[in-house]
């Protein structure tokens, strides 16, 4: 290269190196908010279950205190009924001790008279006896001595009322309706200092649910501007990277393949008319006045730690030296399986497999990295693109460099593990005797049942753990046993009975819809180019297929097994696309943060395990406990008042680092998934 | 063999296999060394951070089993305060019935009372009416009859007297009977009223879902059954927590033992 390409090469290397500190600047800073946001919605989420808990705790004592008002009034009534009570039987037994001795005193008189009727009578029957006065007397001595009698009587009656009036217990009945009053006076206190007491708990949490929810929109203003930041910094090296890299982008497709795909390079002019220059053979695509004076592109896969040492000089070396290290595509060749060269919009796009590359003119090999080693996947790596102009070219500008680009962004190929499927919840009970389940957890027993589930063992394990329900999902391991994956299952709040709506919940479908925007906005161009690649591939079957040119085609230029690659795009496509539907989450929560979530706060499940044969053999069915020490993902207990979505997060569970940074952990859906509440 | 001959006294130590680089195979060695202590050091962290995780949960769920015993002795003490004032309740209903009892008795006592007092009355007024008539006929015997004796006109004034007196006293009885009659009325009333009353506070105190007796029980159960379940939660975590601890153990003394080998190894290497 002349020094004026050197410089311009150097301004570009070091404007995206700038650019991709910044951007990895940004995304630091956006995952910090993003997990900043996280547990301010934590601490919301646990102050508003808190309030909950402190407003049903309220309603509970303000039942107490109303009942315990209702008896006091009464209590209070019936103390001052006694002590009336008791005052009227006090004026009584007094009313009816004088009336008693008045009665007495009467009877005593009446005695007295019938005594003097009887002297009157001894005298008249002895002086008169006969006479008409002996009659009267006689009739008058009868009549008193009756009168006599029944005053005695009466006196009798007299002293049994006034007993019996003595005898009423009215003192009693007080003494109880005192103690009683005050028994019933210290439980209002109780009560009354318990209501105050959960009121002023409720007051508390309300205020500091404000303080949360204050903190919470903080986090999401800090959120979003590092949303937007972040975005905005992606689009700014796109740019750059557009407009002088060549659009290089390196795409991981699967743990075993990549897509790389650049601009091809353009020359400035058009070429100059014949016979000035020596034709072009094999032609070259010129349309109209472009020329593209590149006979081959190499490209280097560089460890991303050294992607500031590679230069032109150890490209060129590689070239000739390094024969496993690179890829090389040309024209003058036969297209090899797994090239993909687009004729839209002037880019080259490859899959590469870098277990089995097919170069142009070579035999299958296995590419290494530039250092000679193989690659890995979980490492990161960048991509270089050397171009070698034409000879022509070369000769016209009297400049015999080749190109060499800057690297891509870094990318690193992992396997991504499945997601677990259906996933759902029987209660404890529904496993021991579902008669009373209804239909759909038969149905779901039926699934169990015939994927062979021991479901009395897990019943009598549940039991014995005193587990309320049991979850159940279905998870394929990698086919490589060294991954060991592991499920870790969570439990996200996601209905919260509260008086009033989530504030923040229109908040968090911007978010997301801004970054599902924004994330297609970023895979347009590899969506088109992976969709037009598709077609074209399809079209060459297609036509492979008719063998309508038969004749006229080589039987070389046809990749030999395109529908691999048609599956193999077809399956990134679909990754890429982003869930838009309805959400059942009222919080921000995605895969990464479920990754935070610590392991106190997750379940982690069980693979179940038959005997058949004699011998243990895993089925894809694992299990886990939903018990008393279960937890939602915020680390809260499981509640009776709140739905519960299951999530499901798939990882490996590996000592070994290398082996846990080659898979992607994958999440269960959790937005469509039936809720339960504990 | 071949390595014998070919180093037949220069090395004391018999070789076995081929020649290779010592210093690379070296290096290899302590890289491969090195890695072993990188991947222990993933493995310690990864248990760290459950074991951190899992404190963290251990000691929230501590917290929630204290606040859990609190509330249940909290309503344990309640209920059984509420036992006492049904307790209390129930004697004063069951007392007031007595008492209600008792001055209807009474009541009834004084009532007979009056009616027999009247009875007295009356009869005393017709006895006495006729003894003053006796007492006219002795006094218009004597003056036609002188001999008529002193003594029996002087008997029947003084049981004129008597007489008079008797109905006075009578009459005081009966007042005072009605007095007492009607006071003890309003004791009936009064009693009575404390009666239904008390019979109203228990049937509150214990009837139905929404009595003191009920909420005081519910609470209870409420609190002791939620004591279990944080005494569960607690129980599980510790295990999770000890069995996470365990890990953490063995794969730090794991970690302690490749560093102390690392160690040595890269001292002997550049000694």
């Amino acid at each position: 290269m002349n020094s004026y390409n050197e410089n311009l090469q150097n301004t570009v290397s070091a404007t995206l190196q700038n650019q991709n500190l910044n951007l990895k600047g940004l995304k630091s800073q956006y995952k910090a908010s993003m997990y900043s946001l996280y547990y301010a919605e934590d601490a919301t989420i646990t102050a508003e279950e808190k309030l909950n808990a402190a407003d049903t705790d309220l309603g509970d004592k303000a039942k107490v205190k109303e009942q315990a008002v209702r008896n006091m009034s009464i209590s209070a009534n019936q103390l001052n009924s006694s002590t009336q009570a008791n005052q009227y039987n006090g004026q009584s037994v007094t009313n009816m001790a004088t009336c008693a001795s008045n009665v007495q005193i009467a009877s005593t008189a009446i005695t007295r008279l019938a005594a003097d009727v009887g002297s009157i009578f001894s005298i008249v029957n002895a002086a008169d006896y006969g006479s008409d006065i002996y009659t009267l007397t006689d009739q008058v001595k009868g009549l008193v001595n009756t009168t006599a009698y029944n005053a005695e009587l009466t006196s009798q009656t007299a002293m049994e009322a006034s007993a019996a009036t003595s005898e009423v217990s009215a003192s009693t009945v007080l003494n109880d309706a005192k103690a009683t009053n005050a028994l019933m006076t210290n439980v209002l206190q109780i009560a009354s200092a318990d209501y105050n007491t959960a009121s002023q708990t409720v007051a508390a949490d309300n205020s500091t649910l404000a303080t949360v929810n204050t903190n919470e929109k903080l986090a999401e203003g800090a959120f979003e501007d590092a949303d937007i930041d972040f975005f905005a910094g992606m689009a700014a090296y796109e740019s750059v990277n557009l407009g002088l890299n060549l659009g290089l982008t390196a795409l991981p497709l699967t743990s075993e393949s990549f897509l790389v795909f650049f601009d091809r390079i353009k020359a400035p002019f058009p070429p100059p008319l014949p016979p000035a220059i020596t034709p072009i053979n094999p032609p070259v695509v010129v349309q109209g006045e472009e020329w593209y004076p590149v006979s081959h592109y190499y490209i280097f896969v560089v460890k991303e730690s050294k992607q500031l040492t590679f230069s032109i000089s150890e490209a060129e070396n590689l070239r000739i030296n390094g024969k496993d290290r690179y890829v090389k595509i040309g024209y003058e060749v036969n297209e090899p399986t797994s090239e993909i060269v687009l004729q839209h919009s002037g880019m080259i796009g490859k899959v590469i497999e870098y277990k089995n590359v097919q170069s142009s003119g070579r035999e299958p090999h296995a590419l290494q990295d530039t250092d000679g080693q193989p690659i890995v996947p979980g490492n990161n790596y960048v991509v270089f693109v050397m171009a070698v102009y034409l000879d022509p070219y070369k000769r016209l500008i009297n400049n015999f460099n080749d190109f060499l680009s800057a690297p891509s962004l870094s990318f690193c190929m992992t396997t991504l593990l499945d997601p677990a499927k259906n996933v759902f919840q029987i209660p404890t009970e529904f496993l021991k005797d579902d008669s009373k389940a209804d239909k759909k957890v038969k149905e779901e027993l039926k699934k169990l049942k015939d994927a062979k589930v021991p479901v009395d063992t897990i019943a009598a394990d549940a039991i014995a753990e005193d587990a309320k329900h049991v979850l159940f999902f279905e998870a394929k391991p990698p086919a490589d046993a060294k991954a060991k994956m592991g499920c870790e299952c969570m439990y996200l709040p996601v209905t919260i009975k509260v008086p009033e709506p989530f504030m923040t919940r229109s908040a968090f479908d911007l978010f997301i819809r801004q970054q599902i925007k924004s994330d297609k906005i970023k895979l347009q161009n590899i969506l088109k180019l992976i969709e037009a690649s598709i077609s074209d591939l399809k079209e060459r079957k297609k036509a492979k297929q008719t063998g309508a040119d038969e004749a006229a085609a080589d039987v070389h230029t046809e990749p030999k097994e395109t529908s691999d690659y048609i599956t193999l795009l077809e399956a990134k496509l679909k990754e890429l696309r982003v869930n838009d539907t309805n959400t059942q989450t009222k919080f921000f929560f995605n895969k990464d943060l479920a990754e935070i979530v610590p392991s106190g706060s997750s379940t982690s499940a069980t693979q179940i395990l038959i005997k058949a044969d004699g011998k243990d053999e895993s089925l894809e069915w694992w299990y886990a406990l939903i018990g008393p020490a279960t937890t939602d993902n915020f680390g809260n207990l499981l509640s009776s008042a709140i739905s519960y979505a299951p999530a499901v997060l798939t990882l490996s569970t590996s000592d070994d680092e290398a082996v846990v940074n080659a898979y992607t952990s994958n999440i269960s859906d959790y937005e469509t998934v039936d809720t339960f509440s504990y | 063999m071949d390595t014998k001959i070919l180093h037949p006294s220069s090395h004391p130590i018999p070789f076995s296999g081929s020649r290779y680089g010592v210093t690379e195979k070296k290096k290899a060695e302590l890289d491969a060394l090195t890695i072993k202590v990188m991947d222990a050091q993933y493995e310690v962290n990864q248990y760290q951070a459950i074991v951190i995780s899992l404190t963290n949960k251990v000691t929230n769920f501590q917290g929630y089993l204290a606040l859990a015993d609190a509330t249940r002795t909290e309503t344990l003490n309640n209920k059984n305060l509420a036992k006492q004032l049904i307790q209390s309740a129930d004697g004063l209903r069951s007392d007031s019935k007595i008492a209600f009892g008792e001055m209807e008795a009474a009541n009834t006592k004084t009532v007979t009372l009056s009616a027999e007092i009247k009875l007295v009355i009356d009869v005393l007024i017709y006895t006495a009416e006729m003894l003053n008539k006796l007492a006219t006929s002795v006094t218009r015997k004597k003056a036609l009859n002188p001999l008529i004796s002193d003594e029996l006109v002087s008997l029947i004034a003084t049981a004129g007297a008597d007489a008079n007196s008797a109905v006075a006293l009578s009459l005081v009885a009966l007042k005072s009977s009605f007095v007492a009659e009607s006071s003890n009325i309003e004791s009936v009333g009064a009693i009575g009223l404390a009666y239904t009353q008390a019979e109203s506070l228990y049937k509150t105190m214990t009837d139905g879902a929404k009595s003191l007796r009920q909420l005081f029980a519910d609470a209870y159960t409420r609190a002791k059954d939620n004591y279990k379940r944080m005494e569960d939660a607690l129980a599980i975590a510790t295990a999770q927590l000890n069995e996470a601890t365990a890990n953490l153990n063995s794969a730090q003394v794991k970690l302690k033992s490749l560093q102390s080998g690392l160690a040595a190894a890269n001292a002997a290497a550049l000694a």
